[in-house]
């Protein structure tokens, strides 16, 4: 019996960018990271297939030995091959178990299922990703944009320097590896039409009839969901909340299955927080909680946190890092104390810090595989820094407690402040995730998973998010903008998608996209056009037009208002 | 819970087709359905997803409701797994489900009965004021409890929930008063934010029990991965302890706390002493 | 749209209208001279009731980051208070203290305001600001950039280097399309920084700077005359929160009086006074400090009020002073938030209730309402509720009648804390302010302190946004009746924004949106390259952003309304 984590990687995060459906990407999600040891004890070799299971289902990876997973634990990067085996339930918070998942494996000479092998035991639908090339060559003007506003994770640095040859962005300076892969990469596996589906089958079809079909499909829904909304602005944002109201569905965006923890936990106790460059220019002590950012938040430690030269703390020999996870991670390697948790026993962590932080007996030796004389060094740490900060990651949001141990987190930052400064933030994953969550709470009155049934905001995740809407086949019918939940949520949610009418609006294919029944191609916000969209701190930054679109491609605020205009028509009865 | 002699009147709801998405209005109660004809009831309000409709669209009725919500017994037959708030406020009389009921039933309930044959969802007796609530399969999380956002203690404040299969996170949270029984497993977090009352569990519970207590009392008979930081040991209970209608046995290990939501450490976390060896550490402490 | 608002009694101070029955006509959304109108104006029969400009709100938390937190830490605020979609006609929306943009803009309109000022906006983060204001329906409104704690004012106040110091302000205010110069607990962002959790007086030194709060409110004060914006500066006291507190409010308030020279405008506001107007040395031995500053202010004309009145109930306190709001989280148990903005300000969080039998929230709401009946002045006072810190906007007629009405004051007397009572003047006070006055302290005198020359007044030419309720002035006796008065002001008869209906019998008509003011001061080349070139040698170490992507262009906002003011400044 092993226990099963998923989450991101540096590979997973770079190869999904150049493409979902390349032999790349699944070279470098369809893995299994498993110790040494262990690959003895169950008789596999490294490089050959093993077959991991769950209660939730099965699927074939490659066995990858790794010292940095420890024995017991096996790591699976998230993506649609994780998906077959994670644990659907969300426990009413709408994130599924996606970490500490009991599992076993086994060795199999059965072959790794492609992406579309996969999607196939899904569902029967006709899933088909009708990759192309422009009709006309790409051409345009040459030139150099700088201050150029990253569009990949939430560090959304403003800092980068993209060369645009004839039209086609040829360098990009100052990125990390994965914004290059986004920046370089973006113009592949498009469509350049949009796409209905007629007997079973995409195929490519005028913007009007799509936009008449998808109009069709939530005008005539009963309680349709709309959701996605991270890789794109805000101004394409209010469309969705709109459409929501209109069609009395639910709205929700990619927080559901990332920080949505982080604010079930603001919602009880409150947050304390500070923007980057307070972060930057003060803090001499920070502690990354649960998260990897030199994975998945490649330039963080660099221009924000560990590394950085700020005002007052000049680099890394002026602060004290701190990093907290179940396993030796990268960022682990640069901290100077390393605190190994036992899986699922962040929120007892944290408590036990928390009863140290005000002076309170802790009675067992031991808590969450952490010696207590170590719990009181680390508190006598955190007391005494002048600015400390912890950042958050899904090692807190997805385990057992959930938006409680964002919570309890919280609460340590709020006992801290008694003592000294601290601060604490969170590392949201995706692009513009923390700007469609602001924009749906300001027009709405609620972050997410807001349900307009009786046509006024509701919210409760666990009935209201997506995941769990779908997992229970409550929604009769999605649109789906910016986003690729089919390669993100678990199994039981995907397979219900591909059951319903689906309208997805996104820049390229995914497999989202191939399984969708109306499929519109947009532009890239931050490539090919503008927009608003706001960094992990909640600081507002305007992305910048690199490129001309496609001809003939719109933005998502422009396809997403005449949708609109055909939605109220329908409902309005105009 | 006291049998009262009751004469009841049954109605009858069957589903006239397969629910594809959510159904909810708050007028399935005995109290709604009281002194009405059936052609009063198949007008009330009922929301299949977003469109607004009557209950006659979506139910066939048999029988009639009583006089008064007391007389009335409402029987729900075939598949109403997304039917939700029913039992919503209802001050008295009976409902029964003789399948799985969706979100949100007894929600706010005062007074009366619910039995369930099935599986309920989420939420389950949420702010329950008082009632008697009996599931035969599985809860969903947060049975009893209170809304996000809301303080300790705005969770069920008296009656009565048993439920005889397993439930999810946070059983009974934020309640004040009342009891909850659950013969299987729980998910994390029972009692979480609890001012009062009491909840006991015959199965396992997957951990962080009485989390941030205030009063109250969680008894869990099977195993815990640990308990809290924030709790002490108090002492080894041998004789049982009442949890709703039942004596849950000893010997229990007694844990106070939560410290950390207030330092008089008015809450009790009771686990069994035989299901959870790793907390025999525990007893070098009461010596 | 062309209307001719028939024989209303019209209350229009700054044209000197006290009542008299006349016909607004109006046209292209301006007022005009009936004799303008052709033969398709539409009718509005406003016999029996009273003709108002829409009402000007100067300070109400309605925008903005912090805004936001407050609503996404309170989902239980959204509960029980919504307003359903009506399809065609309104947008829905949710929230009690902490409503979405949809229901501020509607609930405004409702009861015949229409133009509503953002008082307190990170300037890093004003671009969040515009967005939310953006998606406010039917009203006009613009924001204040807090510069108490902005690194680049701080130093230029430091090296007393004034014309640089008004240059930066003249450029941040054109770069993030801000309104006023909005100071909070000045320099409390640096000690909040640095952990310490009690703000600042007024001749503290800010921690590593060597300046007090006395010396950037006088700074920022030269600056704004400098600049010559449109509204003076805008000053959340020191000490606020704390018993005692009203001496630092009398100290601000003299700060500055040498600086005003002959003017007859004030030129320092010092917002929600009740919360910096308590006497006594403890929370035990709380009083009102309202009788001293009400004293000043009859004797000084260079300084205006609002009252940050207490309502009782639920409310969702929400500043720029941290490090109250983390006392304030230790008086009041429960949820805290809390948000340091990089080189500029902080801000808090804290649900709270205000409880009619508590003692220290007794003496409270006697302060705002003694101040108000004390100034002799209806142009220098405002009744806001600081919203949503005393109470929410909503409330507003409630407020007034108490103002109104000297029996709505004793109904509240008897259920209120009878030793809260004694601690003020509040109950032997009799004034009672008429429709008149209520009208200048609602719409005239938010207009003039704001600069706005086509609003609160129906003079022709003025933007044609008007209030009619249901209210006969020859009929109604306010004193007695002020429960008629509070129904009629919570839902307008009409309400007209840019001359089209928005509001009938107190419902939506309809969604549209107005516009965002803000100030385009002249600063003179030379000086203001000096100053770009300051800002960008330091905006690398000092922020995480590129400069470049600090500035929000005008295509930005949905519709701005740039207004040019001419400086001082040379180059």
């Amino acid at each position: 019996m092993f226990t099963l984590i998923t989450g991101r990687t540096l590979e997973q995060g770079r190869t999904m960018e150049i493409g979902k459906f390349t032999k790349d990407y699944m070279d470098r999600v369809a893995i299994c990271e498993i110790n040494p040891e262990d690959l003895k004890k169950i008789g596999v070799e490294s490089g050959s297939n093993v077959k991991v299971k769950t209660a939730y289902g099965e699927v074939v990876v490659k066995a990858v030995s790794s010292n940095t997973t420890s024995p017991g634990v096996v790591f699976i990067p998230m993506g649609p091959w994780a998906n077959m085996v994670v644990n659907p339930d969300t426990q009413g918070t709408g994130m599924p178990n996606l970490k500490g998942v009991p599992c076993q494996i086994e060795a199999t000479g059965e072959a790794i299922p492609g992406i579309y092998d996969l999607l196939k035991k899904i569902s029967d639908k006709t899933f088909e990703a009708k990759i192309s090339k422009p009709e006309v060559a790409v051409s345009g003007r040459s030139e150099t944009y700088s201050n150029v506003v990253c569009c990949f994770c939430g560090c959304v640095c403003d800092d980068l320097e993209v060369s645009v040859e004839n039209g086609k962005i040829k360098s990009v300076k100052n990125g990390c590896a994965i914004s290059m892969a986004k920046l370089l990469n973006y113009d592949r596996e498009r469509a350049y039409k949009p796409m209905v589906r007629k007997n079973g089958k995409l195929v490519e079809t005028s913007l009007e009839e799509a936009l008449n079909e998808a109009a069709k499909i939530l005008a005539e829904a009963k309680y349709p969901l709309i959701y996605g909304w991270s890789s794109t602005s805000n101004e394409a944002m209010r469309h969705g909340v709109y459409l929501a109201e209109l069609t009395g569905g639910v709205v929700d965006n990619t927080s559901v299955s990332c920080h949505g923890p982080t604010i079930l936990g603001t919602q009880q106790a409150g947050v304390v927080k500070a923007t980057l460059g307070q972060i930057r220019n003060r803090a001499d002590l920070i502690v990354y909680w649960g998260c990897n950012p030199v994975y998945a938040h490649p330039r963080h430690t660099v221009r924000y946190s560990a590394m950085a030269k700020g005002r007052f703390v000049k680099g890394r020999k002026e602060r004290k890092i701190v990093v907290v996870d179940v396993r030796p991670t990268p960022t682990s390697k640069i901290a100077d104390m390393f605190i190994q948790v036992k899986q699922g026993m962040d929120y007892e962590l944290i408590t036990a810090l928390r009863m140290a932080v005000k002076d309170h007996t802790i009675e067992a030796p031991t808590v969450a595989g952490v010696p207590r004389e170590k719990i009181l060094e680390l508190a006598d740490m955190f007391r005494s820094a002048r600015f400390g900060v912890i950042f958050l990651g899904m090692g807190l949001t997805m385990t057992s407690g959930k938006g409680r141990n964002l919570e309890e987190a919280i609460k340590l930052v709020q006992d801290l402040n008694e003592w000294t400064k601290f601060v604490l933030l969170a590392m949201r994953g995706h692009y513009n995730v923390t700007g469609t969550n602001e924009v749906i709470v300001w027009l709405t009155g609620y972050p997410y998973a807001v349900d307009f049934m009786l046509g006024y905001p509701r919210h409760n995740p666990g009935i209201t998010t997506a995941t769990d809407v779908l997992i229970r086949g409550d929604v009769d019918a999605a649109l789906i903008v910016a986003s690729d939940p089919a390669s993100h949520f678990p199994r039981k949610a995907v397979e219900h998608l591909a059951k319903i009418p689906t309208i997805v609006i996104d820049p390229r294919w995914s497999p989202t996209a191939s399984l969708a029944d109306v499929f519109i191609p947009t532009r890239y916000v931050g490539i090919e056009c503008e927009g608003v969209v706001y960094r992990m701190d909640g600081v507002p930054l305007r992305a910048k037009k690199l490129v001309d679109p496609p001809p003939e491609i719109l933005s998502d605020e422009e396809v997403l208002g005449k949708l609109v205009e055909k939605v109220e028509a329908l409902k309005l009865g105009r | 819970m006291a049998e009262e002699k009751v004469e009841f009147k049954e109605i009858v709801l069957k589903p006239k087709y397969k629910f594809k998405v959510p159904v909810e209005s708050r007028h399935i109660s005995p109290d709604s359905f009281a002194g009405k004809t059936l052609e009063e009831i198949g007008k009330l309000v009922v929301y299949e997803g977003s469109r607004k409709k009557v209950l006659g669209e979506l139910f066939s009725f048999e029988g009639e409701p009583g006089k008064t919500a007391a007389e009335t017994h409402i029987i729900i037959e075939g598949d109403v797994e997304k039917l939700r708030r029913v039992g919503e406020s209802m001050t008295g009389g009976k409902i029964t489900v003789k399948g799985s009921i969706g979100h949100y039933t007894g929600f706010k309930m005062k007074g009366g009965t619910i039995i369930i044959h099935g599986n309920a969802g989420l939420w389950l007796g949420g702010k329950m004021v008082n009632g008697f609530i009996e599931v035969f399969g599985d809860a969903g999380d947060c049975v009893g409890g209170s809304l996000r956002g809301e303080k300790p203690g705005k969770g069920m404040k008296k009656g009565t929930i048993l439920i005889h299969g397993n439930a999810g996170a946070e059983v009974g949270r934020g309640m004040k008063g009342g009891a909850i029984l659950i013969d299987g497993n729980v998910g994390p977090l029972p009692g979480v934010d609890m001012a009062g009352g009491s909840i006991g569990v015959k199965g396992d519970c997957e951990g962080k029990p009485g989390a941030r207590m205030t009063g109250g009392r969680v008894v869990i008979l099977g195993k815990i991965p640990d308990i809290l930081p924030s709790f002490y040991i108090d002492e080894i209970r041998e004789p049982p302890i009442k949890v709703g209608p039942e004596r849950l046995p000893g010997p229990l290990y007694v844990f106070i706390g939560d410290v950390l939501a207030d330092m008089r450490c008015m809450g009790r976390v009771m686990v069994s002493v035989q299901s959870n060896p790793q907390l025999k550490m525990y007893e070098e402490l009461l010596t | 749209m062309e209307y001719l608002i028939k024989n209303g009694y019209v209350y229009d101070p700054l044209n000197n209208v006290k009542g008299e029955k006349m016909d607004i006509a109006i046209k292209n959304g301006k007022i005009v001279s009936p004799s303008e109108l052709s033969g398709d104006a539409k009718t509005i029969d406003a016999s029996g009731m009273v003709v108002m400009p829409g009402g000007v709100d100067i300070h109400s938390h309605i925008a903005g980051p912090k805004v936001s937190a407050g609503r996404i830490m309170r989902p239980e605020d959204h509960y029980k208070v919504y307003m359903r979609a009506i399809p065609g006609v309104r947008r829905s929306g949710s929230g009690k203290t902490t409503p979405s943009t949809y229901v501020i803009g509607y609930k405004y309109a409702r009861m015949g305001w229409t133009t509503v000022f953002e008082p307190a906006t990170p300037p890093l983060e004003t671009r969040h600001t515009h967005e939310e204001l953006d998606d406010i329906p039917i009203l006009d409104k613009g924001c204040f950039p807090l510069l108490d704690s902005n690194w680049f004012v701080l130093e230029y106040l430091q090296n007393k280097d004034y014309d640089r110091c008004a240059a930066f302000i003249g450029w941040l205010m054109d770069a993030i399309k801000g309104y006023a110069i909005k100071i909070v607990d000045p320099g409390v962002a640096e000690a909040w920084s640095l952990g310490m959790g009690v703000g600042l007086s007024l001749d503290d030194q800010i921690p590593n700077y060597n300046l007090t709060p006395r010396e950037i409110v006088r700074g920022l004060c030269k600056a704004n005359q400098m600049l010559k914006l449109p509204h003076p500066i805008h000053v959340h006291c020191n000490r606020l929160g704390f018993p005692g507190n009203y001496v630092s409010t009398l100290d601000t308030m003299d700060a500055v009086s040498d600086l005003a020279l002959n003017q007859d405008t004030p030129i320092i506001h010092i917002t929600h006074v009740q919360f910096t107007g308590y006497a006594g040395d403890s929370w035990a031995t709380l009083a009102s400090g309202g009788e001293e500053i009400a004293k000043y202010v009859n004797n000084h004309k260079h300084v205006s009020l609002d009252l940050g009145q207490i309502v009782f109930g639920d409310v969702t306190t929400m500043t720029a002073d941290a490090p109250f709001e983390f006392v304030l989280h230790h008086l009041a148990p429960g949820k805290w938030s809390s948000t340091d903005v990089e080189a500029e300000t902080s801000s808090g969080i804290v649900p709270y209730r205000y409880k009619k039998k508590n003692f220290v929230n007794t003496v409270q709401w006697c302060i705002g309402l003694e101040v108000a009946l004390l100034v002799k002045d209806p142009w220098r006072i405002f009744p806001t509720t600081d919203h949503p810190n005393a109470g929410p906007f909503t409330s507003y007629p409630t407020v007034l009648a108490w103002l109104m009405s000297r029996k709505a004051r004793e109904k509240v007397f008897e259920q209120v804390n009878r030793r809260g009572l004694r601690k003020s003047a509040l109950q032997a006070i009799d004034r009672e302010y008429d429709l008149y006055e209520i009208t200048i302290i609602t719409r005239a005198a938010g207009a003039k302190i704001l600069g706005l020359k086509d609003k609160g007044h129906l003079g022709v030419g003025a933007d044609a946004d008007v209030a009619i309720y249901n209210l006969n002035p020859e009929k109604i006796d306010f004193s007695k009746d002020w429960e008629t008065f509070v129904k009629a002001f919570k839902r307008a008869a009409y309400t007209f924004k840019n001359g089209e209906m928005v509001v009938k019998d107190g419902e939506i008509l309809r969604h549209m949106y107005g516009e965002t003011y803000y100030v385009k001061p002249r600063v003179p080349e030379s000086l203001l390259k000096t100053v770009v070139e300051d800002v960008k040698t330091r905006f690398r170490e000092w922020y995480s952003i590129n400069f470049e992507n600090y500035v929000i262009g005008d295509d930005e906002l949905r519709a701005v309304k740039p207004i040019q003011v001419e400086t001082t400044l040379k180059g």
